[in-house]
This record gives C-alpha cells, sequence and structure tokens, in this order.
C-alpha cells in the first residue's frame, strides 16, 4: 500500500512536470505586477519606452509572456533581443523570462507617429494588471484616459517627469486608452501662407482704388 | 487662462499675422492715399490707415502679454521659453527672459515701434494730408518690416523641438537687476529713433520739409531717443561694470560700439535742429543726419544677430540676419535718395560759410563735424576686421585694441568739452560779459589744471583735460540766466553734465590696481588702503551657491569688508561678481579671479577715482533731454 502510495505520487509529479515541460503556461495565468511607461515626444514621434514586470505564482519552469504593440508602432527596440522576439507581421513581442524566477521584466520600446500635436494610442494585455505608471514628459503634453487618472504624489517625487498617470487592478483585456495632445508640433505655414496671400490682395486692391479714382476724376473732368 | 482656447502658440503666431496684414493695409493704402488727388478719398482712407495702426499698436500688446505670460506660466513648449527660463528662475528674471533671447528682444522692439507708432498716429495728426499719408505710409512700411521678421524669421511663438519638463534657464549673467532694464530702455531709444526716418522721408516726399511741424515732431523723437538710448547705454555700462568684472563700464565691444553709433548721429541732429534757429542751412544738414541713427540701430542688431564680429553681447547665428541686411540696403538707398532730394526740398538758399568767424551756429556745426567724425572712427574700427578681410587675406581676424579707441575718444571728449565752452562763450551779447566770463573760465581752466597735475599728481594729459572741462563748466554755468527758457536752462544743464561726465572719465581713467595672489590672512598695499584676506566664506540658497574670499580694507578714514564672490547655480553655470565700495570721490573695486586648493585666492583690486560723479554724470546726461519734452508740452499748453 505505502508502495502504491508514493508509486502514485511520482506519477503525478511526472505527469505534471511533463505537462508543464509541453505546455507553457497561458498568460491568464499570469499576472502584470507593474506597467511602466514613459513617454517622451519631438516634433516627428513619440517614444513609449515600456517595463512589464510579471509575476507567476510558482517558478522553476519556463516562462513565456506575449505583449501585442499597436499596429501602427514603429522602430521597435528591445532591451534584451538574446531572449525575446518581435514579430513584424502580428505586432507582438514574445518573451522567454527567467525558468528560475517568479518575477522578471521585459523592456522595449517603439515609436509612434506625432500627427499634429496629437496621439491617440491605446495598450491592452492579455493579463491581470496590478498597476500602470504612464509618465509623460513635457508640462504642456496632455494625457486623457478613462483608465488612466493623474497621480500627484509620484508627480511630485519625480525631477524628470512633470505628468504622472496611474491605474491599479485592471482585469484581463482591460483596454488603456492614452490620448495625447499638447505635443511639440511643426510650426503651420498656414500664416505665412495667409501673409502673403493677404498682401498680395491688399496691393491688389490698393492699385484698384487708385484706378477707381483716377477714373471717376478723369470722368468728372470730361463731363 | 489661454489654454481654455487653444494653444498659445497657434493664438500668438495668429496675432502676429494680423498685425502683419494690418501693417500691410496701412503702408501701401497710405501710399495709395498720397497718390491720390482727390481729397475726400484720401481723407476716408487715411482714418482707416489710422484704425489700422491703432488696432496694430494693440494687438501687438496683446502679442506681448500672451508671451510674457507664456513665461510666468513655464509654458516650455514655446521654444523661446524653453531656452531662456526655467521653474526655479525667480520671477523678476522670468520677467528679463523674455527679451534675453533673439525672438523675445525682436518682439519687444517691435511693440515698442508699434506703440509708439500707435500713439504718434492716432495724436499727432496735422492739417497737411499729404504729409499725414506720406508718414503714416513710412511709419507703416517700418512695422511691416518689423512684423515681416515676426512672422517669417525669427518667431517669438515657435514651438519647442522637444517636449520639456524644464527650461534651459536664463544666462548668469543676466541674471542681474540691471539685466532687467536695460533691454527695454535700449530698445525704447532704438524705436524712437525710427521716427526721425520717418519724418524725414515723408517731409521729402510730400515736400513739405520747410514746414514748422515737421522740426517740430524731428526734435520730440530726437529728444525721446537720445534719452532712452543714453539711459539704455548708461545701464548696460553700469551692468559690466559690476558683473562682468574686467574693472570697467565699457570694453569697446563691437555690440556696445555699434549702440553707441546711433546715438552720437542723434546727438548730432539734434544739435544741428537746434541751429536751425541761428542758421537755415542747418535744414539740410538735419535732413542728411536725422535718419541716419535708425539705419544704424538695424545695423546694430544685425551686427548683435548676424555674429560677424566675435562679442560678448551676440546671441550667434540668427536666421533673422538675411532680412535684416535686406532692410538696412533698403534704408541706405531710401537715405540716399532722401540726400539727393534734401537740398531741394529745404529750399533754402546756399551762401560760402565763413568758418573762422566764431558764432553759435559755426559752434553748433563744429560739434557736428566731430560728432559725425567720431561716429565714422568708431564704426570704422568695429567692423575693421570684416575690411580687412575683404583687402587682405580672408582668415585675418584682426580686431582694435582698447587704448586705440581710449585714445581716440579722449581726444574727441576733449575736443567736445571745448566746443562747449566756447559755444557758451559765443552767447555773450556784451564784450564786457565776455571779457570778463573769458577771464573767469580761463582761471578755472588754470587752477584745474595746476591742482590735478601737482596735488593729485595726475599725467599732464589728464591734468589738460580737466583743465579744459573746467573752463568749459565755467562757461556754461556763468551763461545761465534767469530769463531764459526752460530749453535753454536745460540744455545748459545737459552740458554741464556732458562736462562732469568728459572730467570724471578722464579722471578716474588713472587708477591704481593690483591683481595678486593672497594666503588667509595676506596683505597687499593698493595706494594709501590696505587689503587684507580675512576669510573664505559661503553661503548657500535654493538656486545658488555663493563663495568668495572676505577682503577687510583699512586705511586712515575707512574701515570697511568686501566680499567678491562667484555666483554657482544649480545648473553648473557660475558667474562672479565684484564687490565696490562707492566714496565720495574713490571706488574701491576688487574681483575675486579664483581660488587653489590650498586656500590662496586670486584677487584684482582696484582704487578707481570720480566714478560716483561719473554715474552721477551719466544719469544726468541721459535723463536732461527728456525735460526738453516738457517745454515741448509747455509751448504747446501755452499756445
Amino acid at each position: 500500500m505505502r508502495v502504491k502510495l508514493i508509486m502514485l505520487f511520482c506519477g503525478v509529479f511526472l505527469l505534471s512536470s511533463t505537462a508543464a515541460a509541453v505546455e507553457p503556461n497561458t498568460p491568464a495565468q499570469d499576472t502584470v505586477k507593474m506597467l511602466h511607461l514613459f513617454i517622451q515626444a519631438d516634433v516627428n514621434e513619440i517614444r513609449f519606452e515600456n517595463i512589464w514586470v510579471f509575476e507567476r505564482q510558482s517558478a522553476k519552469r519556463p516562462w513565456q509572456v506575449s505583449i501585442n504593440l499597436p499596429d501602427v508602432a514603429e522602430n521597435i527596440i528591445l532591451d534584451e533581443p538574446n531572449r525575446a522576439t518581435f514579430t513584424e507581421d502580428t505586432k507582438i513581442i514574445r518573451a522567454n523570462l527567467a525558468a528560475d524566477l517568479a518575477v522578471d521584466s521585459v523592456g522595449f520600446s517603439y515609436t509612434l507617429a506625432n500627427r499634429g500635436g496629437e496621439c491617440r494610442t491605446f495598450i491592452k494585455p492579455d493579463y491581470k494588471v496590478n498597476s500602470v505608471i504612464v509618465s509623460a514628459a513635457g508640462r504642456a503634453t496632455g494625457l486623457a484616459s478613462e483608465i488612466l487618472k493623474p497621480n500627484k504624489f509620484l508627480a511630485s517625487h519625480s525631477n524628470a517627469f512633470s505628468r504622472i498617470y496611474s491605474a491599479y487592478d485592471l482585469a484581463v483585456g482591460t483596454k488603456i486608452e492614452i490620448n495625447l495632445t499638447g505635443l511639440p508640433c511643426r510650426s503651420s505655414q498656414v500664416f505665412e501662407i495667409v501673409c502673403i496671400l493677404g498682401l498680395e490682395a491688399i496691393i491688389i486692391a490698393a492699385l484698384l482704388t487708385l484706378l477707381y479714382y483716377n477714373l471717376k476724376g478723369k470722368r468728372r473732368l470730361s463731363r | 487662462m489661454i489654454t481654455l482656447f487653444g494653444d498659445v502658440s497657434y493664438w500668438g503666431e495668429g496675432i502676429l499675422a494680423a498685425i502683419f496684414l494690418l501693417c500691410s493695409f496701412a503702408a501701401v493704402f497710405g501710399l495709395a492715399a498720397l497718390k491720390l488727388d482727390a481729397v475726400s478719398a484720401s481723407q476716408k482712407i487715411l482714418s482707416c490707415v489710422r484704425a489700422a495702426v491703432s488696432a496694430v499698436s494693440i494687438l501687438s500688446v496683446i502679442a506681448f502679454l500672451l508671451f510674457i505670460n507664456a513665461f510666468v506660466r513655464d509654458d516650455f513648449s514655446i521654444a523661446a521659453v524653453a531656452g531662456y527660463s526655467s521653474l526655479e528662475l525667480p520671477f523678476f528674471y522670468k520677467l528679463s527672459a523674455v527679451w534675453a533671447g533673439p525672438a523675445g528682444s525682436l518682439l519687444l522692439w517691435s511693440v515698442c515701434v508699434f506703440v509708439m507708432f500707435g500713439l504718434w498716429a492716432a495724436n499727432s495728426g496735422t492739417k497737411d494730408i499729404r504729409y499725414d499719408a506720406a508718414r503714416l505710409s513710412a511709419g507703416a512700411f517700418i512695422c511691416l518690416g518689423f512684423s515681416a521678421i515676426l512672422v517669417f524669421a525669427e518667431k517669438p511663438f515657435a514651438g519647442s523641438l522637444v517636449t520639456l519638463d524644464n527650461g534651459s534657464g536664463l544666462n548668469p549673467l543676466l541674471r542681474n537687476f540691471w539685466m532687467i532694464i536695460h533691454p527695454p530702455l535700449l530698445f525704447l531709444g532704438y524705436s524712437a529713433l525710427s521716427f526721425p526716418f520717418v519724418i524725414i522721408i515723408a517731409g521729402i516726399f510730400a515736400g513739405k520739409m520747410a514746414e514748422a511741424y515737421v522740426y517740430k515732431q524731428l526734435r520730440f523723437w530726437l529728444l525721446l531717443g537720445i534719452c532712452f538710448l543714453g539711459l539704455g547705454i548708461a545701464t548696460g555700462a553700469r551692468w559690466s561694470y559690476i558683473v562682468l568684472g574686467w574693472g570697467g563700464y565699457w570694453a569697446w565691444d563691437p555690440v556696445e560700439n555699434v549702440s553707441l553709433l546711433p546715438w552720437l548721429i542723434a546727438v548730432a541732429s539734434l544739435h544741428s535742429l537746434v541751429g536751425i534757429n541761428a542758421d537755415e542751412k542747418f535744414k539740410l544738414w538735419t535732413a542728411v543726419l536725422a535718419p541716419v541713427p535708425f539705419i544704424l540701430c538695424l545695423v546694430a542688431t544685425f551686427v548683435t544677430r548676424s555674429g560677424i564680429l566675435q562679442s560678448v553681447h551676440s546671441f550667434g547665428q540668427s536666421a533673422v540676419s538675411g532680412l535684416l541686411l535686406t532692410f538696412i540696403v533698403c534704408g541706405v538707398l531710401l537715405w540716399l535718395i532722401c540726400a539727393v532730394k534734401a537740398k531741394k526740398a529745404v529750399a533754402v538758399k546756399w551762401s560760402s560759410p565763413s568758418p573762422f568767424h566764431l558764432n553759435r551756429s559755426e559752434i553748433l556745426f563744429w560739434v557736428n563735424v566731430v560728432l559725425v567724425f567720431t561716429t565714422i572712427i568708431i564704426g570704422v574700427a568695429t567692423f575693421w576686421p570684416i575690411i580687412l578681410q575683404f583687402v587682405t587675406t580672408p582668415d585675418l581676424n584682426f580686431m582694435l585694441t582698447r587704448t586705440f579707441y581710449d585714445k581716440v575718444i579722449s581726444a574727441v571728449g576733449v575736443l567736445l568739452a571745448f566746443l562747449l565752452g566756447l559755444g557758451a562763450l559765443a552767447d555773450s551779447q556784451k564784450r564786457i560779459s565776455l571779457l570778463l566770463r573769458v577771464l573767469s573760465c580761463l582761471a578755472a581752466g588754470v587752477i584745474c589744471f595746476g591742482f590735478i597735475l601737482n596735488h593729485e599728481g595726475k599725467s599732464l594729459l589728464i591734468s589738460l583735460a580737466c583743465g579744459i572741462c573746467a573752463f568749459s563748466f565755467v562757461a556754461v554755468l556763468t551763461g545761465v540766466r534767469l530769463t531764459d527758457t526752460i530749453s535753454r536752462t536745460n540744455s545748459a544743464m545737459v552740458h554741464l553734465g556732458v562736462l562732469l561726465l568728459v572730467f570724471a572719465a578722464g579722471y578716474s581713467s588713472a587708477e591704481q590696481s593690483i591683481q595678486t595672489v593672497l594666503t588667509k590672512g595676506g596683505r597687499i598695499l593698493l595706494g594709501k588702503y590696505e587689503l587684507v584676506y580675512d576669510s573664505f566664506e559661503h553661503k548657500t540658497f535654493n538656486e545658488m551657491t555663493q563663495m568668495g574670499p572676505r577682503i577687510a580694507v583699512t586705511s586712515k578714514n575707512i574701515s570697511l569688508s568686501l566680499w567678491p564672490h562667484s555666483n554657482l547655480y544649480a545648473d553648473d553655470q557660475s558667474i562672479s561678481e565684484v564687490a565696490v565700495y562707492t566714496g565720495l570721490f574713490k571706488d574701491i573695486y576688487v574681483a575675486f579671479d579664483g581660488a587653489a586648493k590650498d586656500g590662496r585666492v586670486v584677487i584684482t583690486a582696484k582704487v578707481k577715482p570720480m566714478m560716483l560723479w561719473f554715474w552721477i554724470a551719466i544719469l544726468w546726461v541721459g535723463i536732461g533731454p527728456v525735460l526738453g519734452l516738457f517745454e515741448d508740452k509747455r509751448i504747446e499748453d501755452a499756445s
């Protein structure tokens, strides 16, 4: 009987280990402990620097996570390309995290185009998210989101970023919208064009006025 | 508040574009009104032009307030705010940061021009439609030039290229009280000197150079320009004296020189204008000289922004220099046309002058000659490196030394002082009074010369210069009569100030100076003063740390402690601030040049005589012309 019990335990252990080795744990089983997003913009593009800190219940088994990037993301740079891959077609980053750790992170950055000082994007993690912190550089940069709220405490302790937004305990698949406004943008040449066209119109109007009054004067003389 | 309505940058650029269009309307339709034969139509157009000019001045003030608001709110999305301000900058320096950059300073200058022109257009209309049309059009063309620069080249509301949480901060050299008021005064002066250009152009093209109101308007703007530019130069000199630590108030830096040139010509124009009362031939001289200060102001701005000459003041190369050069060329061409037309326009019969007959108009003529000659010499010397590059090898960069300028200006100063005395004596109506005055002047001159040479031990040249100043001082003082008009009394007071200035500048050039290394407790003797290095002190503030040696200064009469120090700012920038004790007849000036790790310090100490009187004189000469404006107002009220 004792031998049978030992054999059953060994069998269950072997099966579970094999199952673990064959099937990586599904994303839903892990959580994103912290998601840090640093946003900086210039007149052409906005750079999003990401740090995703993952957590799992048990360690010592292979561990893979995947992150969906926005379809229009460009210039993707992985912090550790030897353990993460990016597929251009699907815009998904797959990272193999340390097998012996319960907490590990993935770092990467990408850019989105700056369209006239505005940018609309979102993140939709396939994991439960414990905390999201978004730091936006630039005092004029405004961030609007239904999920993210300004975090004045963190902002007051930051020298580098004046606007920090956060959200906590988000369910799997929650869409985190990030709408940026007030980004630097190329100065519009509209006013310059209006000025040149306006000056030309004024000169023409002045010439017509002169012509009108001169004709009027001549007509009066001829009468 | 402005964020409620959108982007500051957008609104700012929109207002500047509106100003450009209104200026275009005023300039072009003003010209049309000048060309029209129908009086009623001209009047209708001119009233619209006046309204446009008023709108320009109001809109420019709004644009400037928006720009200031961006600095106060630390809106780093605006490139000018990000480049010249920071969160830590105290409020008053945020205000001075508004005009610290090339775009902000041009906006300030433009606003001064627009507002002055708006007030002038609204208040001083003459009954002559042709002249009014010409002056409104010419003024609007100048405003158009400024607005074109703001719209196309030096955009004050341009956005930052990157988002920033904090700006670069203000250059520490500019974090000084005198730098808050120096640029506005300078630009007020530059702005006021635009209008003599407008008046002469309008007078010549409308054929009104024989009219008295042309010269009255000219006098007003010349006095205002001389006053503001003079005060601007004086505040800049004071800043150099206490901040730069080179021990002087004037370094003959190219940018300093080019700001002096319009002032000198404006003074010459004013004297020429005064001469019209005595001799109508001065009308021609005035018509030729009066437009020049404005062109020289443009040249000064071009030098500051183009980077063609090495200077501590320059903004570096700027996008505006091409446009400015175009304006300078246009201005010079217009001036040449005016100069050619002037002889016919002023309608004065020309007779050969009698140069050796001493009278008031002859002295005024020679004052003008000296001032113009001085301007030409300083101008050529300032541009000498460029001239040399044209005629010799392009690599050669040779600037004339301070000694050259000092010699030239000393000679000119003494000559002008002598002419001032002669001019005052030429006013004498009776021979006896002339004889008595000449004798008293000579006595004052000789006593002063002898005292300074023997008792004070100064050089022969300095003693001679001071003697001539004393001669002229007595000549001007004895020329003042109780029955004189305010204008004449004011003119005499300003001339006394000029003489005091020449005297103090000459006398202070004979300073005692030493640069030495001191260990703690070490002492040096400078004249009759003993300087002891007591301790090395630090003071820490939020935005900076100050450090420097505490120097005890003792003599028979005084015992004081001076603390020249360096200011080290949080952004790793630093400047040194000198310590100055100002006495009635002597300044004790100590600059901290550096410290070694072993505790030794390097200091420069100077004893500079008559400096208090120099600053009093410079203020006196600067403010004096304002009293002339009150005289104008008084005459108007009386009439």
